[in-house]
């Protein structure tokens, strides 16, 4: 069986590690494009949050790929209630998709929380996987489904760790050669490493050349932090911008505390006692999903860095909600540049928008130091 | 005797606008010309109206065509125009706290504290309430868009054209001339419903707080400037260099950054070369990015490519 794996960031290495030692084939999408964005808005009613309007592209590529097993990512169990995307696996794109395809179209929702997986290992995160078993062929389905869990978290790690190490280093001067270098590490992790020897062999050749790429002196640097879209990682901004590269290239330091692997582990540190006092007096309501965590994310960093990035989708109301709140609380934060894209979005206008608020953070500081 | 000058260039959607300033930052010369499509053509005709006395040993570029013409001409320095704007107004008016800035495809909203940058606003996609717009529906009534904001000035009536949507707008113009109602109430209810326009949408969330400065082209427009002093129920200042602000503060961040430094810029003579274009579909990934082959004189430039191939 030949399955369709988008790209998702790090948990892109996480799901690749499952469907190998459950022997799928996989296609690897890599990152999406126009081609997505076409096959996206083509199909998508008008109403759709950007963000699934995306997935649909994606799922129409595997289902042009003639894969078998289309991937999808869900709503994490089900948690918040504001998620357009958490109605739609309940059946609507599963229709849809068949519509489109004219055929029967075996979908699979992964829809685990990043903290289930890390945390407790495959137990709580069996059931949403273990759907999995009806289109596999191996034996022992369990054991296989254990060993993928913990080589795929192992592997996650090695990833987070070199994605983390690049957004640390604005200071190498060849940033198109840092991020094919990393591409490629992807590739090798999807493909390639099927234990953990072969990951670290994997991660520590990358990071041997990360080491040798020539690097320049800033003088002063600034950090950003890079806030919301937690589920998805930026995947949907990948055909305008890619917004890691760029703010590297404005000798920017990233902290992106919301892919799958930071996720869980800045989650001791975003639920502590005073962070939930805080989002409690700023965010009153229910605190649950990614709007609470999107907040909680920016009451982590307030301290920590010099501005913060807000990346939301257009028609994401977990994310509307976060910025309003946001914005309405501003004195608080630091620099926030709220950033909403969709399909008419163009390379220009974001780069506009990031550049002038790296600026306005570097003119303030410098002010400072004055 | 040549005096070694700095030159700030902003390429925007409709015009193009250059500045050249002194060793002290003293503005020597200013050019605001329309492009009309034809960008590196009109670039290169205003360089040759650049006096030969002028030794240009610095170049600043901004606007949206900034990296495709900076490349070309081998600008030193290629910034954004909300920094480009705020490095001439910081200049020119340190006290201003609310810059309004409506040019020919984008508006947008700066705010100063202490003569300092903290905040800023774009339009998104709506192109309501800029420029091109207003230039549209000038062409389309007849009026040169010169004539445009005095017409409006002499409206008395307070009548509502909508100027949330360019569409909508369009057609409830055309729906008041049909019911017969005059142009110079329709032209001023558009300058009033655009402004409103911004200051609900662009100027959403911001701390308006005085002095006002309005820059760009638009600042032109009377029947505009009356409008955002109706709702604003305050003075605007309209600067003297408003619509070249963009080009004057990128010859001042390129007079402040690049102090002693050899000049990338390939000299007016550029003027002078031929130029030949090519355009080609990269066919490597799936983006099939339009690249742009431009060849003056023995340089070749590319523009275009998302991953940096052809950089």
């Amino acid at each position: 069986m030949k399955i369709m794996l988008p790209y998702y960031n790090d948990i892109t290495v996480f799901l690749s590690t499952i469907f190998k030692e459950l022997e799928f084939k996989i296609d690897y999408l890599g990152k999406p494009g126009k081609k997505t964005i076409d096959l996206a808005t083509k199909y998508s009613p008008e109403s759709w949050c950007f963000d699934t309007k995306v997935m649909l592209g994606q799922a129409i590529e595997g289902i042009n790929n003639k894969d078998d097993i289309i991937t999808l990512p869900g709503a994490w169990g089900g948690a918040n209630r504001n998620c357009f995307l958490g109605y739609l696996t309940r059946g609507v794109m599963q229709k849809k998709l068949e519509k489109i395809a004219k055929k029967k179209i075996n979908l699979w929702f992964f829809n685990v929380n990043p903290a289930e997986i890390m945390l407790s290992g495959y137990t709580s995160a069996y059931k949403n996987l273990k759907e999995l078993k009806k289109y596999s062929k191996v034996n022992m389905f369990r054991s296989k489904l254990i060993k993928a869990t913990i080589l795929g978290r192992n592997k996650m790690k090695f990833a987070a760790e070199i994605k983390n190490l690049i957004l640390s280093s604005p200071e190498i001067i060849d940033k198109q050669n840092l991020f094919s270098l990393y591409d490629k590490f992807l590739e090798d992790m999807i493909y390639n490493a099927d234990s953990n020897k072969d990951a670290e062999e994997i991660y520590n050749t990358v990071i041997e050349k990360i080491k040798n790429l020539k690097r320049k002196k800033i003088k002063k640097n600034i950090t950003i932090g890079i806030v919301g879209d937690l589920a998805h990682t930026l995947f949907s901004l990948q055909p305008f911008l890619d917004i890691e590269k760029f703010l590297l290239s404005e000798d920017v330091k990233i902290i992106q505390p919301l892919t799958f692997y930071n996720y869980y582990n800045f989650n001791s540190k975003l639920y502590t006692k005073k962070n939930r006092i805080e989002l409690k007096k700023i965010f009153p309501q229910n605190v649950s999903g990614s709007d609470a965590v999107t907040i909680l994310s920016t009451i982590y960093l307030k301290d920590k860095v010099d501005g913060l990035i807000h990346i939301r989708t257009f028609g994401c109301l977990p994310e509307e909600i976060a910025n309003e709140v946001l914005l309405s609380n501003k004195e608080i934060f630091p620099p926030i540049l709220s950033l909403s894209y969709d399909a008419h979005t163009t390379e220009e206008n974001l780069k506009v928008r990031i550049e002038a608020f790296v600026d306005i953070i570097n003119h303030k500081n410098k002010h400072k130091r004055k | 005797m040549t005096k070694k000058c700095f030159m700030g260039i902003d390429v925007g959607s409709v015009s193009v606008k250059i500045a050249i300033i002194d060793k002290k930052g003293k503005v020597l010369l200013t050019f605001y010309e329309r492009s009309k499509g034809k960008l590196v053509d009109k670039i290169k005709e205003m360089f040759l109206k650049i006096p030969k006395k002028f030794e240009i040993i610095g170049v600043g570029i901004t606007g949206s065509a900034r990296s495709f013409v900076g490349k070309i001409i081998g600008a030193d320095l290629i910034k954004n125009e909300i920094t480009a704007h705020a490095s001439a107004l910081a200049k020119f008016y340190p006290k201003a706290r609310t810059v309004f800035e409506i040019g020919g495809q984008d508006s947008k909203i700066i705010i100063f504290r202490k003569g300092i940058p903290t905040d800023f606003a774009m339009n998104t996609v709506c192109a309501a309430g800029t420029g091109s717009f207003l230039d549209q529906q000038a062409g389309r009534l007849g009026i040169p868009i010169e004539r445009f904001g005095r017409i409006a000035l002499k409206s008395k009536k307070d009548l509502n054209v909508g100027g949330r949507c360019t569409v909508f707008a369009e057609s409830d113009m055309i729906q008041k001339q049909q019911t017969g109602h005059e142009i110079k109430d329709i032209i001023n209810g558009l300058c009033n419903n655009l402004v409103k326009n911004y200051l609900h949408n662009v100027a959403k969330g911001k701390d308006l707080e005085p002095p006002f400065v309005l820059i760009g082209g638009v600042a032109a427009n009377k029947g505009i400037v009356k409008a955002f002093q109706k709702h604003l129920k305050s003075k605007i200042i309209i600067p003297k260099h408003y619509n070249v602000m963009g080009a004057i503060g990128m010859a001042f961040l390129i007079l402040e950054e690049k102090q002693n430094f050899k000049t990338n810029f390939r000299g007016l003579e550029i003027a002078k070369y031929k130029m030949k274009r090519k355009f080609f579909q990269c066919k490597d990934c799936e983006n099939n990015c339009d690249i742009i082959k431009v060849k003056i004189g023995k340089k070749t430039t590319y523009s275009g490519s998302k991953c940096g191939k052809f950089e």
